[in-house]
Parts: C-alpha cells; sequence; structure tokens
C-alpha cells in the first residue's frame, strides 16, 4: 500500500496479481457474470490506488478492506442490475499469471478457510453463505430459509463465532 | 443498549447486515469508547473478509489489468491538461509578475512533467514485465517444437541407418553374386510359409554369403528366423540370423558353409531370438545346392 500510495504502477500490478481474481470472485458469486465481475474487481483495485494514503492498517488488513469494498459495490451493481431488468450471463474466463509465493500463501489461508466452512454445522453455513453472498436482510434470510428470524440470527451468529475462532482465534463469545 | 446487546450485533455488523437503527447504536457504543467492541469487530471483519478465500480465484487479472490500464494511461493526459492551465495562469503572472512569475511558471511544469514522466515509466515498467512474460511464454511454446522436432531427427536417423544396412547387405549381395565362384542355392517354401522363397549364394574365394528371402511371414516378438547348413560331415550347423519386418522381403550375410565340407542342405528355421546353436523351431524353407 506504501507503494501504490507513491504512485507506483508496478504495485497495482501486484495488488491486481494478488487479489484481482479473488475480489472478481467474489463479485461473479453477487452478480453473475465475469463482465459484470471484472469491473467491480477493476472499481475496487483503483478505489485502492486513490485512497491508499487515507488506508489505515489498524482498521484491518488491505485483503479484507478490497473484500468489503467488492461486497459493497457488488450489491450495489446487483440492485442496479434488478432495476435494469439485465439478464446473467455467463463468459469464459482467461488465463491468468500467477505470484508463486503469494499462490502458496493463499492456497494455505484457502485451505484453512475451507476447513473452517466444513465444520459448521450445514444449517449455519447455509444461513451464513446466504448473509456473505446476497444483498438479503436478516428477516430476508429467515424467510428464504423458511425458518424464524431469532433462529436465522442464530445460525449466522454461531457460525460467525466458530469462523472467528477458526481463523482469527478470536474469544468464545457467551 | 447494552454492552452485551451491542456485543451480538458486531457479527452482523461485519457482515453489514444491521438495521439502521442497529447501525446508530452501534456507532454510539463505539463513540462512548467501548475498549472491548472495536477489537471484536475487527476480527469479524477479518473473519468475514477470509471466506473469500475459499472461493476459486477468477482467472480475469489480465482483464482487470487492462482496465486499470486504461484508467492509469487517463490520468496523464488530465496531468498534461493540468500543467497547460497552469502554465497559461503561470504566463499571466509573467506578464504582472515578470522574472518570478517566469521562474513559477517553469518549476510548475517541471514538476508535472516529472509526474508525467514517473507515470509513463510506470506503465512502461508494467508493460515491460507483460512482454517479458509472453515472450517467455512463446519460449515455452518454442522449446516444446524444438523438443518433438529433436523426436522425429531420431525417428529419420534410425530409419536412414536401417536403410543404409538394407543398402549395404545389397552391395554385398551384389559382389557375391559378381563372384567366379557364385554358388546359389533355391530354398523352397515348406507349410508353415507355403507362399515364401529364398536364395541362398555362397563365394568361398571371398568367404562370404547372403540369403535373399521373399514373402516371409514378419518376424514374431522374441523370435528370429535362423539359416542352417547341413553337411555330411557336421549335421547342421549355423549360419546366420535374420529377422523380416513388415515388408517380407529381406537380404541378410551369413557366414560361409564349413570349408571343406560337403554341403548336403540349406534350411531356415524359425528359432527363439539369439538363435541356437542346433535347430528346434518349425522350417520354413529348404533346398539343396544345384549340383547336388
Amino acid at each position: 500500500m506504501v507503494a501504490i500510495a507513491a504512485g507506483d504502477p508496478e504495485a497495482l500490478r501486484t495488488l491486481n496479481s494478488r487479489y484481482g481474481g479473488m475480489l472478481a470472485a467474489v463479485a461473479k458469486r453477487f452478480l453473475g457474470n465475469d463482465s459484470d465481475a471484472e469491473e467491480v474487481a477493476a472499481d475496487v483495485l483503483w478505489q485502492a490506488w486513490r485512497e491508499a494514503r487515507s488506508f489505515d492498517p489498524a482498521r484491518g488488513s488491505v485483503a479484507v478492506w478490497m473484500i468489503t469494498l467488492a461486497r459493497s459495490r457488488s450489491i450495489d451493481r446487483l440492485r442496479a442490475i434488478r432495476s435494469r431488468g439485465r439478464t446473467r450471463a455467463e463468459e469464459p474466463a482467461a488465463e491468468a499469471a500467477p505470484d508463486p509465493a503469494y499462490e502458496m500463501d493463499r492456497n494455505q489461508r484457502a485451505h484453512s478457510v475451507r476447513r473452517a466452512l466444513t465444520e459448521l454445522d450445514s444449517n449455519e453455513r447455509t444461513a451464513l453463505e446466504l448473509a456473505y453472498f446476497s444483498d438479503l436482510s436478516q428477516t430476508e434470510i429467515a424467510d428464504q430459509l423458511q425458518i424464524p428470524l431469532g433462529t436465522a440470527k442464530t445460525r449466522i451468529r454461531s457460525a460467525m463465532i466458530k469462523l472467528r475462532k477458526a481463523l482469527i482465534g478470536g474469544r468464545e463469545q457467551p | 443498549m447494552t454492552h452485551a446487546e451491542i456485543k451480538d450485533f458486531l457479527a452482523f455488523a461485519a457482515l453489514d447486515r444491521l438495521t439502521p437503527d442497529e447501525i446508530h447504536a452501534l456507532e454510539a457504543h463505539l463513540r462512548e469508547g467501548c475498549a472491548e467492541c472495536p477489537a471484536d469487530l475487527a476480527e469479524y471483519r477479518e473473519a468475514v473478509g477470509s471466506i473469500a478465500f475459499a472461493l476459486e480465484p477468477a482467472a480475469t487479472e489480465d482483464r482487470i489489468w487492462n482496465s486499470l490500464q486504461s484508467r492509469l494511461a487517463a490520468t496523464v493526459p488530465q496531468a498534461v491538461r493540468g500543467t497547460s492551465g497552469s502554465q497559461m495562469r503561470e504566463a499571466g503572472g509573467r506578464r504582472a509578475s515578470g522574472r518570478i512569475g517566469m521562474w513559477r511558471a517553469a518549476t510548475a511544469a517541471a514538476a508535472a512533467a516529472a509526474i508525467v514522466l514517473a507515470v509513463y515509466a510506470g506503465v512502461l515498467t508494467s508493460q515491460v514485465h507483460r512482454i517479458a512474460g509472453a515472450y517467455q511464454q512463446e519460449f515455452v511454446v518454442i522449446a516444446g517444437q524444438v523438443t518433438g522436432m529433436r523426436g522425429q531427427l531420431d525417428s529419420a536417423r534410425a530409419q536412414v541407418a536401417t536403410l543404409e544396412g538394407v543398402l549395404n547387405d545389397r552391395h554385398r549381395l551384389d559382389r557375391v553374386l559378381l563372384s567366379p565362384d557364385l554358388r546359389l542355392i533355391r530354398l523352397d517354401p515348406l507349410p508353415p510359409a507355403p507362399q515364401a522363397s529364398a536364395l541362398v549364394a555362397i563365394s568361398e574365394a571371398r568367404h562370404a554369403a547372403m540369403i535373399q528371402a521373399l514373402k516371409l511371414p514378419p518376424t514374431p516378438a522374441g523370435k528370429t528366423y535362423e539359416l542352417w547348413w547341413i553337411t555330411r560331415q557336421s549335421g547342421p550347423v549355423k549360419a546366420g540370423l535374420f529377422t523380416v519386418a513388415k515388408e517380407n522381403t529381406v537380404i541378410a550375410p551369413a557366414s560361409p558353409p564349413p570349408a571343406g565340407e560337403h554341403l548336403q542342405l540349406s534350411a531356415v528355421t524359425l528359432e527363439p531370438a539369439g538363435g541356437v546353436s542346433k535347430p528346434t523351431g518349425s522350417m520354413y524353407l529348404k533346398g539343396a545346392p544345384a549340383y547336388e
């Protein structure tokens, strides 16, 4: 981020090679097509480029910051698409050049997250995925799962506590 | 709202799933200086962010980078336009303020030029990296093609060596056939190969013998054809080995018959690869010297 803040385009390229694919993958879960997902990913990386000076590491990692931006922008775009009545379309993907060191780190992290998600109760996992990969409110999630709102909240909260404990080592909450 | 109630919100706050009232309550609680909740919220956000790592990354970095490069390039004209405006303003100032204005304009222009050059340098550097990557991929493809061509060359060399061997055998046969002491033995077919035939040429002066066989079945795996001299004194004597490929025709050298012995017959049998000292397999061809 320091290099980006200094205006180094190569640092932006590195940021793209590390996170571009993941940001596009997050956006695609919301939007359902590569073209919109790539635009969201490019928008997020561009925002990171423009706002790098104001990035506060104390508030979290760069990855989490950009993923949060990607989710937020995806939801905005999804709502805009719905309002225009656009349909989703699958498109073929191109190849990407890997960064071996980052790929190893990313793979290790992906493995940890997948294991943590696998260890969740299936009801908790379903509720969490709805909360993460959709723009549904808590009430709408409960409706979609056909369970009481309180149950939906309990499942999401329980899943989050377990995930936080597995990935971050956070304190178990009562 | 109590601290405990707020803590229940944190997981949903990290997921951006709070209602407006809940958002206001959380913000108020954080403004009050809670020592525990900000750290918990940060950990929840980190956990939420990590979920994305479970997704298989989309292979779209190249297209995203193209989009980013366009945006980077678009910042350059803005800098140039900014520089022009600055220069125009400074030019007006120069008329009013003389040399001070001129130096300001020059400094601004130099700074703008430095920015433009820095951006272009960065873009060029990234392009060089991409071009280098493309050349590297091309190199891998060419290296694969070279390996394939080497394999073809080795195969062609093996074929040439085979043809050279055939040509050498033909020359040797010609020399034996032109020998003044030439003896010929026609070998006739036997039941295992009713269409086969062969001619054996012997020159004791050249201490050489050759066999040319036609329409023998291709040699089975692990087997070889073996030529025999059968003399009154020694019985069957090993003369030479040869194999037959798909074309069913072969010219092969052989040892001449034992000197001073009376040659009664010549024969071809099918034997285990490497040959045997006495015939054990089926006999395919047999013939007696013409003078007999």
